[in-house]
C-alpha cells in the first residue's frame, strides 16, 4: 500500500477504513429497499424548512450512491465518483459539508452535475454515522442556485441528520430482533420446545411452536390465549394438575417438570414436559411466570418400546429353565435370571454385581477368563464347559453359551451368556466313558485269555501232532498201529483247526484283522491246496478237478494265505458233505461294473446239497446245515462265517447256489488291481 | 550239526530231539530252561544253531537271547525261536530281535531239520 491516500478509478479519495466503512453499509440491510415514510418526512420537511428543490438521505457503497428517500430528484442512484457526498465521506463523524456555488469551488467546479443540465450549484450535507463511528451517507438538500448557508442553518440540518441517524439504528436494532426472532422460532420448531408467558392476571401468551404443539392455528405475535383453548386440551384432572404446579412455580424457584398429556382437536395424544419460571419486575416483585413446553411423544414412544422389549426379554428369561445373565466386560454381572436359585442356590440379588469366575470351580476359572478376554477381542460368540460351585459346594457341570453384544460403532459392549445344567449329561458321557474303557478292558482281556489258551493247548498239540506223525513215518508199523496213529493225527489236526478259528473270529471280531497286499499266483495257490486235501479226497474215492480261465492273470495281488484259508475252507466242505462224485475247483476272471477286474472262485461239489431256507443262514457264524452236521462231520461252525468277513474285508463277495440231493456251489470274487499283472513276483 | 534247543515243554525236548536224531540230521542239546542254556554256552557248548522257545517261566525266549548276545563268541551264533503265538505283529517283533527266523507251533517234525537248514543257508548265503 502507498503511503499517500487510497484513490478510487477516478481519481476519487477513499476514507482510510474504507473496507469497514462498507460492512457498516451493508449491515444496515437498507440498500436496494423500499422508500419508508419515516425517511421520507424527514427529506420533505428538510426541504420545506431550508426552501430547497432537492433533499435526500444518500448511503455509499463502493460504486454508487444510493438514495433511501428522495425529494426533488428521480435517479434511484448515481456514479460514487461524480457524487458530493461522496467527498463528505472523509469528514469527521457530526460534520456538515457545505458548497455554496460550486462553479466557484476547484472540486466541483467540471462537475458534470454543476456544468450540465441539473445545473447544480448549491450543495449541504449533513454526515450520517453509525454508532460504531463510519460514516455511511448523508441528509443532503441541493439547490440550482448559489445561496448562503448560515451557522444556524447548519446546526438544523446536523439535527435532520440526527434523525436519519436515530432511524438508522432503529432499523438495526430491529432487524436484529427479528432474526433472534426467527432463529427461536427455527430452534423450537427442530426441538419441539415452545415457549410461554402468563401473567398474574391469568392472561397466557404463545410462541408459535406452542401452538404447534397444540393443533392450533397460529394467532398473531402477541394476542392472549383464550383460556378456553387451553382448557379444551385438557381433562379435568390435567388441568388441576397443571394449575397446582403454575401456583407453585410462581413461589418456588427450581420447580421442575410437569408431565402431562393433552388431546388436540384432531384427537391425537401428545405427551408433554411443562417448565416454568417466575419472573421478577424492576421491583423485584413476581410479575408472572415465563415457561417452555416441550412435545416428547415421539421420545415418549421409543421408551415405550424400549422398556416393553426389555419387559419381554425379562420375561422370557425369567421363565427359562436355562439361566440367562448379562455380564459386563469385566465379568461382573448386570443381570442374573431367576433360574439361577435352582442351579446354584444363590439369588440373582445375591450374586448380582459380583465377577463370574468367583463361582466357577477353581482349576475352571482361567478358562473363563480366557474367554471373556477374546470376547473382549472382539470374538463373536464361544461355548464352555465348565464346574460352577453350589452354594452348598457341590460342583455342578454346565455348558456356558457366550455372545457379544456389540454397541453402535461394533465394539463389544456386554455379554449374554446362557448357561445350561449338564450335570445330568455329564453323568452319562462319564457312564459311557467308563462303560466303553470297561468294555474295551473286557475285550483285551479276552483277547489275552484266547491268546493264552491258545499258546496252552498248543504246546501240547505239537507233540501230539509231532509224535504221531514221527510214527505214521516209520516203515514196518503194524496195521492196528498205523490206525491209531493216523487217528491221533487227525483228531490233533482238528483240534488245532478249532483253535485256529477261534482265534480268527476273535480277530475279526475286535477289527484286528490285518490283510497282506503282496503279490501271488493263483495257479500256485490252487495246488497247494489241492496237496493238503489230497489224502481226504484219495480216503473218500471222489474225482477232483481244476478249471482255470485263459484270461487269468498270471499274478495277482492280496492276502494269498487268508484266500488260500477261504479256499480250503469251501474245498474241505464240498469233500465232507460229497461221498460220490467229485469236486470242481473253477477261476474265472470278470469286469465289474466299477471297472476293476474282480476273480471268481466257484467249488462245485456233487453232495447232500443245502435246504434253501438254510442258505440265507449258512455264514453266520455257529450255523451249520444241519444240527447233526457237528456231531457227524465236526467243526466249530465258524469256517463260513470266517470266510465271508475275509473276503468282505477284500471288497468281494461270497454266497451258493444249492440245489438239495443234487449238489452245491460255493463262490467267492475278490477285486484285482488293474495293474496286479504287471506286478513281479519278489 | 550241533543245535541247542531250549523249551520248559518235555514233550516238544524230546519231539525236537527225535526229530534230528532220526534221520541222522544232528545232534540236539536240550535246555529246559534260559539260565541252562546259557550255563551250556558258558560251559563251552558252541552250536550251529540255537532253537529258542519264547513263552517260558523265568527268562523268556527274547530275555535269553539278549543274554546269548552278551556272552564272549555267540555275538552271531544264528537263533531261530519257536513259538505258539501266531498274531502277525508278534512274528515281526521276534524276527526283529535279531533272530534269523521264526517256526510256528505245532511244527512237522518230518520237515523240521529242512526248515531249520533252509533258514540257516539262507542266512549263510
Amino acid at each position: 500500500m502507498s503511503d499517500g491516500p487510497v484513490r478510487h478509478s477516478k481519481g476519487l479519495v477513499l476514507p482510510d477504513n474504507e473496507q469497514e466503512r462498507l460492512e457498516a453499509v451493508y449491515a444496515l440491510r437498507l440498500l436496494d429497499t423500499a422508500p419508508e415514510p419515516r425517511f421520507d418526512r424527514i427529506t420533505r420537511l428538510a426541504a420545506t424548512v431550508f426552501d430547497a428543490p432537492t433533499a435526500l438521505v444518500s448511503l455509499i457503497d463502493s460504486e454508487r450512491q444510493w438514495f433511501k428517500s428522495r425529494h426533488g430528484f428521480d435517479a434511484r442512484e448515481t456514479a460514487r465518483d461524480d457524487a458530493f457526498c461522496s467527498r463528505a465521506m472523509l469528514l469527521d463523524a457530526g460534520s456538515v459539508m457545505v458548497v455554496e456555488d460550486a462553479t466557484q469551488d476547484p472540486r466541483f467546479a467540471d462537475n458534470p452535475y454543476v456544468t450540465g443540465k441539473d445545473h447544480v450549484r448549491f450543495y449541504a450535507g449533513a454526515l450520517l454515522t453509525t454508532a460504531s463511528g463510519h460514516n455511511v451517507g448523508t441528509l443532503c438538500i441541493i439547490d440550482i442556485a448559489s445561496r448562503r448557508f448560515s451557522k444556524r442553518e447548519r446546526g438544523l440540518l446536523r439535527q435532520l441528520g440526527d434523525l436519519i441517524t436515530e432511524q438508522l439504528v432503529l432499523t438495526t436494532e430491529r432487524l436484529e430482533a427479528e432474526e433472534q426472532r426467527r432463529f427461536l422460532e427455527l430452534a423450537e420448531s427442530i426441538s419441539h420446545v415452545g415457549h410461554w408467558r402468563r401473567t398474574l392476571a391469568g392472561e397466557t401468551n404463545w410462541s408459535a411452536e406452542v401452538y404447534r404443539i397444540f393443533g392450533l392455528p397460529h394467532q398473531k405475535a402477541g394476542a392472549a390465549v383464550s383460556t378456553d383453548l387451553i382448557h379444551a386440551a385438557y381433562t379435568a384432572e390435567q388441568r388441576a394438575g397443571l394449575d397446582d404446579f403454575l401456583a407453585k412455580a410462581l413461589t418456588t424457584e427450581g420447580i421442575g417438570e410437569f408431565q402431562t398429556s393433552i388431546t388436540r382437536p384432531d384427537g391425537k395424544l401428545r405427551q408433554l414436559v411443562v417448565s416454568a419460571r417466575y419472573q421478577l419486575d424492576k421491583t423485584g416483585r413476581v410479575e408472572g411466570l415465563f415457561g417452555v413446553v416441550q412435545d416428547v411423544t415421539d421420545r415418549h414412544r421409543a421408551s415405550e418400546r424400549v422398556r416393553r422389549s426389555e419387559a419381554q426379554f425379562r420375561l422370557l428369561a425369567d421363565h427359562m429353565g436355562d439361566v440367562v445373565t448379562r455380564l459386563k466386560l469385566d465379568g461382573s454381572s448386570r443381570y442374573i435370571s431367576p433360574a439361577i436359585r435352582g442351579l446354584l442356590g444363590y439369588t440373582p440379588e445375591e450374586m448380582e454385581g459380583r465377577a463370574a469366575h468367583a463361582f466357577l470351580h477353581h482349576d475352571d476359572q482361567s478358562a473363563l477368563l480366557d474367554t471373556f478376554a477374546r470376547i473382549a477381542g472382539g470374538q463373536r460368540w464361544a461355548i464352555l464347559q465348565h464346574r460352577a460351585l453350589h452354594r452348598d459346594g457341590h460342583v455342578v457341570w454346565v455348558e456356558s453359551t457366550f455372545k457379544a453384544v456389540l454397541d453402535s460403532e461394533g465394539r463389544p459392549a456386554e455379554v449374554i451368556a446362557v448357561i445350561r445344567d449338564v450335570s445330568e449329561r455329564h453323568t452319562l458321557e462319564q457312564e459311557l466313558r467308563n462303560a466303553r474303557d470297561k468294555a474295551e478292558a473286557a475285550s483285551e482281556a479276552k483277547t489275552r485269555f484266547l491268546a493264552n489258551i491258545s499258546h496252552e493247548v498248543r504246546t501240547p498239540l505239537t507233540s501230539i501232532i509231532g509224535f504221531s506223525k514221527l510214527l505214521q513215518a516209520r516203515e514196518g508199523l503194524g496195521a492196528v498201529e498205523r490206525q491209531c496213529a493216523d487217528r491221533i493225527s487227525v483228531s490233533g489236526q482238528a483240534l488245532l483247526n478249532v483253535i485256529n478259528d477261534v482265534l480268527d473270529y476273535s480277530k475279526l471280531e475286535a477289527g484286528a484283522m490285518v490283510l497282506a497286499a503282496q503279490p501271488f499266483e493263483i495257479r500256485v495257490l490252487l495246488r497247494e491246496t489241492a496237496e493238503i486235501l489230497h489224502g481226504q479226497i484219495e480216503c473218500k474215492g471222489l474225482s477232483y478237478a481244476e478249471d482255470v480261465g485263459k484270461d487269468v492273470p498270471k499274478v495277482l495281488v492280496g492276502d494269498s494265505a487268508r484266500l488260500r484259508q477261504v479256499l480250503l475252507n469251501l474245498t474241505s466242505n464240498a469233500i465232507k458233505f460229497t461221498d460220490h462224485g467229485g469236486v470242481i475247483v473253477a477261476v474265472k476272471s470278470k469286469a465289474s461294473a466299477d471297472g476293476r477286474g474282480r476273480i471268481r472262485v466257484s467249488v462245485t461239489d456233487t453232495g447232500t446239497g443245502v435246504e434253501p431256507e438254510v442258505v440265507a443262514k449258512l455264514f453266520e457264524r455257529f450255523v451249520q446245515a444241519d444240527e447233526s452236521t457237528t456231531r457227524r462231520f465236526g467243526g466249530t461252525g465258524l469256517g463260513l462265517a470266517i470266510s465271508r468277513q475275509l473276503i468282505e474285508m477284500m471288497g468281494g463277495a461270497i454266497g451258493v447256489q444249492s440245489v438239495p440231493g443234487q449238489g452245491s456251489v460255493f463262490w467267492f470274487e475278490f477285486p484285482v488291481e488293474p495293474d496286479a499283472a504287471e506286478v513281479a513276483l519278489p | 550239526m550241533i543245535i541247542l534247543h531250549v523249551d520248559d515243554d518235555e514233550g516238544i525236548r524230546a519231539l525236537t530231539e527225535l526229530a534230528f536224531s532220526l534221520g541222522g540230521h544232528g545232534t540236539v542239546r536240550s535246555a529246559a530252561s534260559g539260565a541252562e542254556a546259557i550255563s551250556a554256552l558258558e560251559a563251552g557248548l558252541r552250536p550251529d544253531v540255537i532253537l529258542l522257545d519264547v513263552m517260558m517261566p523265568e527268562l523268556d525266549g527274547p530275555g535269553v537271547l539278549t543274554q546269548i548276545r552278551k556272552l564272549h563268541g555267540h555275538f552271531e551264533t544264528p537263533v531261530i525261536f519257536m513259538t505258539a503265538q501266531t498274531q502277525d505283529h508278534e512274528l515281526s517283533r521276534l524276527v526283529a530281535l535279531g533272530s534269523i527266523g521264526v517256526i510256528i507251533k505245532p511244527f512237522d517234525p518230518i520237515e523240521l531239520p529242512g526248515h531249520v537248514k533252509g533258514l540257516l543257508g539262507d542266512d549263510v548265503a
